[in-house]
């Protein structure tokens, strides 16, 4: 119930847009008050046609939105339990599949990576594993932008075809991992070998043509110099959402989507929870996107510079995908955190934990953006 | 010091660990096959010096440790006087802290007072 208040709490003041007159306002109201009703009454279906049929009528609604967020949420989580019994009790490939899926969709990138390593432990010489595997390296790669992560999705694809070279779903993420980072001629023959086994597909052979177009002549791919350009800048040349068929692999927050604003509204609120004295967010290219707290200049300074030295450390030590940095001295505890298309900091006395501040920075981030993201939603 | 680094080597979680000097000079290394001497050394002087100089410029004062964390391995940096000690480990727990504290505090009593060349 504290969850369902939060977030339509969360959503209040912008739901607001189009529906400005007096009649139209009370009308949102009820509509708004009755989802929420339903979903406090457990009812969730009759909450989900409730907060449609609204959205319709008023598409700028955040708390309709956050109805339907919620509701879909509840419900891949119950599905989840539900899968994690049937595979307690048997080793199921479809349980495994649709498992990793649901984690994937709720962004819960860990959980997928250690499903998928038990799927592929169990089934090694399945294909299928394989994909799901990459699947996931994949989801992280555009989560995080890390080119081991590609590295890993383009072998264990390389090996999903091995074992089975007619597995088009392989063929279809090596070409949308190609088309990502700008390599157009690796994507096209991914796509001809996609088309070859999905004829009919007519959106893959319009998306090859267009692909082909955009080459031009120049030959030369270097597919590791393009993953290198790409986790330097932070950013991949072309948008995955482009690419047909499911949008599972949207790169998350593209472009600095966490909003300055939205951050440092958080910070305040959070921060001031958690004890933390400065906050910073870091774009990509090392520049300062947000900052909160006192001595803002100095601190963001501070941060760019650990930001870029710490990212140059884990590339090149091979630890796979940075979790926190981590510095501490008589100015208290530094903690910085990769989000997405930026990394965040905090500044904390050192009897805050490293652990708590990391959970405020998750926090203020996934405030900052979770409104954004409504906004561009709504936009 | 040969001891220092011996001892951390024993426990199961430590990859490799290293002594350099605030100039980016490897004094003594222990590190496991596939481990970069010179490329571990490089990065821990690149993040030293970022750290420190980052922090001077922000006007605080000097950080006495450093911890990088990722999925597969942590890189710790302690400053223990004139020498920084590096440990590369795969995983994080209390105990490890506790271990690396122990061995920087012995460094610390050798670090000041002994030349590089005496070590």
């Amino acid at each position: 119930m504290n969850f369902i208040k939060r977030i339509f709490r969360a959503g209040r003041g912008r739901s607001g847009g189009d529906d400005s007159a007096p009649h139209r306002t009370r009308e949102l109201a009820t509509v708004t008050a009755e989802a929420e009703r339903l979903v406090a009454a457990g009812r969730h279906e009759e909450a989900m046609h409730v907060a449609q049929a609204g959205l319709k009528k008023f598409p700028t609604a955040g708390r309709l939105r956050g109805v339907i967020h919620y509701v879909r949420r509840a419900a891949a989580n119950k599905r989840l339990v539900q899968l994690k019994q049937i595979l307690d009790e048997r080793k199921d490939e479809r349980a495994y599949r649709e498992l990793i899926a649901l984690h994937l969709e709720l962004r819960n990138r860990e959980a997928a990576q250690e499903v998928s390593t038990r799927y592929l432990e169990e089934f090694p010489d399945q294909a299928e594993a394989h994909v799901h595997r990459a699947e996931v390296h994949v989801a992280r790669y555009f989560g995080e932008l890390f080119a081991r992560d590609a590295w890993s999705a383009i072998e264990t694809l390389q090996r999903a075809l091995q074992l089975n070279p007619e597995t088009n779903r392989a063929h279809s993420l090596l070409a949308l991992l190609y088309f990502a980072i700008g390599a157009p001629r690796h994507c096209a023959n991914q796509l001809a070998e996609a088309l070859r086994l999905d004829p009919g597909n007519t959106a893959i052979g319009e998306f090859r043509a267009r692909v082909l177009e955009a080459a031009g002549p120049d030959g030369e791919e270097d597919i590791e110099h393009l993953l290198d350009y790409a986790e330097d800048r932070h950013e991949i040349p072309n948008d995955p959402r482009l690419f047909p068929g499911g949008r599972r692999f949207a790169l998350e927050n593209r472009g600095g989507a966490l909003s300055p604003k939205l951050f440092a509204a958080a910070a305040a609120g959070i921060g001031k929870r958690l004890r933390i004295e400065q906050l910073a967010a870091i774009g990509s290219g090392a520049r300062p996107l947000a900052v909160a707290g006192e001595n803002k200049e100095n601190f963001v300074r501070l941060a760019c510079r650990l930001d870029a030295a710490s990212r140059r450390a884990g590339r090149h030590m091979n630890f796979g995908t940075m979790r926190r940095f981590m510095l501490e001295g008589k100015f208290g505890r530094i903690v910085l955190v990769p989000a997405g298309n930026c990394a965040v900091a905090a500044r904390a006395p050192r009897s805050v934990s490293t652990e708590r501040v990391a959970e405020g920075l998750e926090m203020v981030v996934t405030a900052s953006r979770s409104s954004q993201a409504d906004l561009e939603e709504d936009a | 010091m040969e001891e220092i680094l011996n001892r951390l080597g024993s426990e199961a979680w430590v990859q490799g660990s290293m002594i350099v000097s605030d100039e980016g000079m490897v004094v003594l290394e222990k590190l496991s096959t596939g481990l970069d001497r010179d490329a571990v050394a490089a990065l821990a002087t690149d993040l030293v010096t970022e750290a420190a100089d980052g922090l001077k410029e922000a006007g605080m004062a000097p950080f006495a440790r450093i911890v990088l964390s990722a999925t597969s391995g942590e890189l710790v940096v302690v400053g223990c006087g004139s020498v920084y000690l590096v440990v590369i480990a795969s995983a994080g727990s209390e105990a490890f802290y506790i271990e690396i504290d122990s061995a920087a505090q012995q460094l610390r009593r050798l670090a000041p007072t002994a030349s590089l060349r005496e070590i």
